[in-house]
């Protein structure tokens, strides 16, 4: 008696006139917000490897430009660090599993709490193939970087720098390349550390907000 | 299936469940995000993935399955365009009052604020119970046995007299 009368509430609470769906005009809209999905997913794939596309183009040009032979090594290696975070960010984005809706809560929720400590291997692991790469590189490219007179390398940047007598700001003097390269140290701390604070303000909260509906649906067997 | 009879199948299986579906969502539904987003959402995931509906358990168990898979997925923050979205102009929600809708609401109301002090796994439960589902297919959209379903339904009773009880005196 009870629990029929609790299923009548739970069925009137919401009356059959308190909302109408145009099933013709419907499939428009769910076209419509497809495209826009497809769209948003494609724009996001274009940022991700935007940046390492960039890089590829702007290190492979400077180590065709740049005399400098250490200097032109680290461009080289730069290049293909860049290929390799492509590679790796593919990589992790095909082994997360698919998010398939039709599956049971309970294997959904496995399935995404599985995506989510793969995220955050991913992103409490950048020190090791996001930073100390580039890093070294940096360096390198910063420590080989001479004087380009010396080289007679005058492209239209170098002459504008000797004109208004700003090739100081190149890193060819001692000073100069420890500027730089506390520089880049400085920034890629700063990149850790927003990396693992995406894990702990962001993830693990959500992976243990899952775990504890896991154990939940677990309990009492 | 063809394009057209797949549109008119879908048709069918959102027209029938509409009220099921909202039922659900405006459990799950958690300030900014309203029941109608979540709807939308729903039926917005149902088209999606009805092409890969194989038929292994009943249309209406799949898309209770969606519904509280989606439902959830909103709740817990799990998806990353959690923001709410533009709302479809096919569908229109209006208020309308009845005879006898302040007592029904006012109840239901009271169920609604019961079923919130369950935890999530207990929710899901309860809202595919309410909706007269068997615990056979309770089990199958949840991935529970029909025993461990049972067993969890006896405690989820016995809180739910405890808190609904005193508000219908």
């Amino acid at each position: 008696m009870f629990e029929q009368e609790l299923k009548d509430i739970w069925k009137k609470g919401y009356q059959e006139e308190d909302f109408k769906i145009d099933l013709s005009r419907l499939k428009t809209d769910l076209k419509g917000k497809m495209d826009t999905l497809k769209r948003s997913i494609r724009r996001r794939d274009i940022t991700e490897i935007g940046a390492s596309i960039f890089g590829i183009l702007s290190f492979s040009y400077l180590a065709y430009e740049i005399p400098f032979p250490a200097t032109k090594i680290a461009c080289i290696l730069t290049v293909l660090w860049f290929v390799y975070v492509i590679f790796k960010l593919k990589k992790n984005k095909k082994q997360k599993q698919p998010i398939d809706l039709s599956l049971t809560f309970r294997d959904q929720i496995t399935n995404e709490k599985a995506n989510m400590l793969q995220e955050v291997k991913l992103l409490n692991t950048v020190l090791y193939w996001y930073v100390i790469p580039p890093v070294i590189f940096n360096v390198i490219f910063i420590w080989g970087f001479g004087n380009p007179t010396d080289f007679d390398w005058t492209p239209w940047i170098i002459e504008k720098l000797v004109d208004n007598n700003k090739l100081d700001l190149l890193p060819i003097s001692l000073l100069m390349k420890l500027l730089y390269v506390f520089g880049i140290i400085g920034f890629n701390v700063f990149v850790i550390w927003l990396n693992k604070r995406a894990v702990k303000k962001t993830l693990m909260p959500l992976i243990e907000n899952i775990d504890t509906v896991i154990s939940q649906l677990e309990d009492e067997k | 299936m063809n394009r057209q009879k797949h549109d008119f199948v879908l048709e069918a299986v959102i027209k029938v469940n509409t009220h099921k579906i909202f039922r659900i969502c405006s459990i799950y539904a958690v300030s900014p995000i309203e029941p109608q987003d979540l709807f939308q959402e729903v039926v917005f995931q149902i088209w999606k993935s009805y092409k890969s509906f194989k038929g292994k358990s009943s249309i209406d168990t799949w898309v209770y399955k969606i519904a509280l898979n989606v439902c959830f997925r909103s709740k817990m923050k799990l998806d990353k365009s959690n923001a709410k979205t533009e709302r479809f102009d096919s569908i229109h929600f209006t208020p309308v009052a009845k005879e006898n809708e302040d007592l029904e609401q006012e109840r239901f109301q009271y169920l609604k604020a019961c079923i919130a002090t369950l935890n999530e796994s207990d929710t899901s439960i309860i809202v595919l119970y309410l909706e007269d589902l068997s615990y056979k297919q309770i089990a199958v959209i949840t991935g529970l046995s029909e025993n461990h379903i049972a067993v969890k339904m006896k405690r989820i009773r016995k809180k739910l007299l405890a808190c609904i009880t005193p508000k219908m005196k």
